[in-house]
């Protein structure tokens, strides 16, 4: 008889390393996130110029040993830009993730467990919001409570929701039609608390790929906003916000579009190629065969 | 000239062997079984005559078919001896077939593969194909699909499909393991007269023993990938010489300590009255409403304390639902459970408790049933919480080490994972957490189901111990008469959610009342008929 043996997560643990450093998606991804992440950091404590320092003497240069990616109409530094823009995008993603997470992973948790009308409710609410074409309710949003870094926040994590919803009461689901759960209840647990200690930690690493492939959407949609002027506002940079005002100089400054562009798909591939690497490094049976 | 020749094949994985000196050879039309427990190597000995041995592994020696052989053919001309020379009948109904191309395209496809025939005559030969197992135009046409057929009707187009091009060989691994026992005696003679008909040898691979005794004229017990054993069948049977042999026939029909039977006037444990339990189907129409299904049928049954109980029946008859009742997991919308004469469904939660804490579960899968995240010491300690008050953590540590202990597992077993154990000690673990809060009554739902014939009688020998020196009731759910036969004091026969016959085991086996009790019993496999009809014949 051969019985396939479920994959027991002690086992994955100990290979996770293993796994991880010989993932070449992974590694790319981790290694692009990492540098993200050390841009927003430094942009904190150091940029070459400040962000807000017009000199109008130096407007419109191509990239120099001075402004090592050139400068902008107003003659602002656009490496500085760049590094706050960085900061500006992750801080927005991981906020606008942060509230996918915590309010779509306990209603898809709660789906799961209660089941019946609840279900119906939360899943139809969650069609609902899907219905919507993102970028209209965004405008919407930052229409009636004005544009701005937060309201753009807002309206990115509304999103966000209802997709780990769905991804959790997925997973969760299939969880609950298992024995050990029906074990957990044999034992009298109530469901609450075995959606704490057996469904939660048995969806975490499901919840984590998503995130970050989320975490790549939300950077897309905050650019997306500022492009068209509903996410952060000037004089604060933002990648969108640099590409809008590069629009009508790309004949005579082209640096100035390509810089803000390619800093987008850089994060996005990266944090794309990480989700993939840490669904294959998490759950070694999803593996494509190479 | 054997049709079929294994000559010393021997396949190893990374140097790690698998098989080693397997030597088998199988007439024309002759049938030949193998037999041995999980892990022997009998599906990789199959595997290996199809040349589809999982990636990493490497094989040597030599398997002849018809004088061939087969290691020097070219992937190409193994395409066509799969299929074509040798037809495969697999274990698993439900994933052998395409779910989304009718059944009738699927044997077509195998027709067309290998037999050089126009589009009408394809077309008739499915039909004749379908014909044949047993599925009539009138009532299962080749235009259904598989999710339209039941097990036993899939595993019928398995068949048809192996033999769709007139095999020499066919090769039934495990086939009829997963069907229960009126469709399982139904499969078996389909394939012994599909055999017959078309002059095919076949080779069973099972660890049945009383299947192969009946279908086989001569068995090959395998053990450690090696052929221990090969010989006509009866006289296997009657003198087995080697220990591996004579090992699997006393587990056959294992017979674990039978205990004195409670008295009358001892107090009812469990007494379900007139249960009925019934799901929603979806609406015929819009503004239909929605017909109910009964799964429990007015299910009356008594439990006494330190009884054993067994609940026989196909799949589907509503055993695990009343397992699920009696577990107060499942209100039932009929009827009442009392546990020591109180209703389980009307407890406050303290009492509801309490209550639990002394009915307690074993499950059929060894693998599925422990959170993969936890130690076997948490698994263990789970149900513990249900005495939260009266129990500190140093007497949790010493009552799951008792546990552990007392299920033939060491003590620092506690500390490890379950994936760490095997099958059967994986089933030890989920009996040393069902007694960890000393219940009164343990509900097994197909507890051995899915292990090996030796570790089958181990595990009834704990649960008979744990009976003697815990005063343990048993609910035993079981598809498999003889173990029922071997462990209960009484029996109930469920049949579409309805206990038809009930009564003594011993009486209800004997004598069965029910016509319906007549059938399980004259359907499943009994190694003492086999060899006794085998005698006949012979004489």
């Amino acid at each position: 008889m051969s019985e396939a043996r479920p994959r027991s997560a002690h086992a994955g643990r100990r290979s996770v390393f293993a796994r991880a450093l010989a993932h070449p998606s992974f590694l790319i991804g981790v290694s692009i996130a990492a540098l993200l992440l050390a841009a927003a950091l430094l942009s904190l404590v150091w940029t070459p110029y400040s962000v807000a320092e017009v000199v109008v003497s130096d407007r419109l240069q191509p990239p120099t040993l001075a402004h090592w990616l050139g400068t902008d109409a107003f003659g602002r530094d656009v490496f500085s830009m760049i590094l706050v823009g960085t900061r500006n995008s992750l801080g927005v993603a991981v906020i606008a993730v942060a509230i996918g997470i915590g309010i779509g992973v306990p209603l898809g948790l709660a789906s799961a467990a209660e089941g019946g009308l609840l279900d119906d409710v939360l899943m139809r609410g969650s069609d609902l919001v899907f219905a919507f074409p993102a970028l209209v309710t965004a405008v919407m949003i930052t229409a009636i409570f004005g544009p701005g870094a937060v309201n753009a926040i807002i309206a990115i994590g509304i999103f966000n929701i209802p997709v780990f919803a769905r991804v959790t009461r997925g997973a969760a689901r299939g969880l609950w039609s298992r024995e050990f759960v029906l074990a957990a209840r044999v034992a009298g647990k109530t469901p609450a608390r075995i959606t704490v200690e057996h469904i939660l930690p048995n969806v975490a690493s499901l919840i984590v790929v998503q995130g970050t492939i989320q975490f790549a959407l939300a950077i897309l949609a905050e650019a997306g906003l500022s492009y068209v002027g509903l996410g952060t506002q000037p004089p604060a940079p933002s990648w969108g916000k640099m590409l809008n005002d590069a629009q009508t100089l790309t004949a005579i400054a082209p640096w100035l579009a390509l810089t803000p562009g390619l800093a987008i798909v850089f994060a996005v591939l990266g944090f794309n190629l990480l989700g993939d690497g840490l669904r294959d490094v998490l759950d070694p049976r999803l593996e494509r065969r190479r | 000239m054997a049709l079929l020749e294994i000559d010393r094949l021997s396949v190893s994985i990374g140097g790690h062997p698998i098989l080693s000196d397997v030597s088998l050879s199988v007439a024309p039309g002759a049938t030949l079984g193998i037999v041995g427990e999980s892990g022997s190597g009998k599906s990789m000995t199959a595997l290996s005559v199809m040349r589809l041995l999982p990636p990493g592994m490497t094989a040597k020696g030599a398997i002849r078919l018809q004088g061939e052989d087969l290691f020097a053919k070219s992937e190409r001309e193994m395409c066509r001896i799969r299929g074509g020379s040798v037809g495969l009948v697999f274990q698993e109904p439900m994933t052998a077939l395409n779910p989304v191309r009718p059944i009738g395209d699927q044997i077509a496809e195998a027709v067309r593969l290998h037999l050089p025939l126009s589009r009408a005559d394809t077309e008739a030969r499915v039909l004749r194909l379908l014909d044949r197992v047993g599925l009539t135009r009138a009532k299962v046409g080749p235009e259904r699909y598989p999710h339209q057929l039941s097990g036993g009707q899939r595993q019928r187009v398995v068949i048809a499909i192996a033999i769709a091009a007139d095999p020499k060989l066919v090769i039934a691994d495990e086939a009829t393991t997963a069907l229960d026992v009126t469709v399982q005696a139904q499969i078996l003679t389909l394939l012994r007269e599909v055999a017959a008909a078309e002059g095919a040898a076949l080779v069973l691979i099972t660890h049945d023993l009383a299947v192969v005794a009946d279908m086989a004229e001569r068995i090959a017990v395998m053990r450690d990938g090696r052929v221990v054993e090969e010989a006509p069948t009866l006289e296997l049977f009657r003198h087995p010489r080697q220990p591996a042999t004579r090992e699997l026939i006393a587990a056959s029909d294992y017979t674990p300590e039978r205990l004195p039977s409670p008295t009358v006037d001892t107090p009812v444990l469990v007494a379900a009255d007139d249960v009925v339990r019934a799901h929603r189907l979806t609406r015929p129409g819009l503004f239909r409403p929605r017909p109910m299904a009964r799964v429990l049928d007015t299910v009356s049954v008594e439990i006494r304390a330190g009884e054993s109980i067994g609940i026989v029946g196909e799949s589907g008859a509503g055993k695990s639902t009343l397992a699920r009742a009696v577990l107060a997991l499942d209100r039932p919308n009929e009827g009442t459970i009392r546990f020591r004469g109180r209703d389980l469904f009307a407890l406050s939660a303290g009492d509801l408790r309490r209550t639990r804490a002394e009915i307690q579960a074993v499950f059929q899968d060894p693998y599925g049933s422990f959170d993969p995240r936890h130690t076997v010491a948490r698994i263990v300690a789970e149900p513990l919480h249900l005495l939260a008050e009266s129990c500190p953590s140093a007497e949790r540590k010493r009552r799951v080490e008792e546990a552990l202990e007392r299920v033939g597992l060491p003590a620092n077993a506690g500390l490890r994972y379950p994936h760490e154990f095997s099958g059967g000690q994986r089933q030890r673990i989920a009996i040393a957490r069902a007694i960890v809060t000393r219940p009164a009554l343990v509900v097994a739902d197909e507890p051995v189901s899915a292990l090996d014939v030796t570790l089958r009688g181990q595990i009834l020998d704990l649960f008979a111990e744990l009976r003697r020196d815990m005063g343990l009731a048993l609910l035993f759910i079981s598809h498999d008469l003889a173990v029922v036969r071997a462990t209960t004091d009484r029996v109930y026969v469920m049949k579409d959610g309805q206990i038809v016959e009930h009564g003594e085991t011993e009486t209800v086996f004997h004598s069965p009342r029910h016509s319906y009790t007549r059938a399980l019993i004259d359907a499943s496999p009994s190694l003492e008929r086999a060899l006794a009809k085998r005698a006949a014949a012979r004489e």
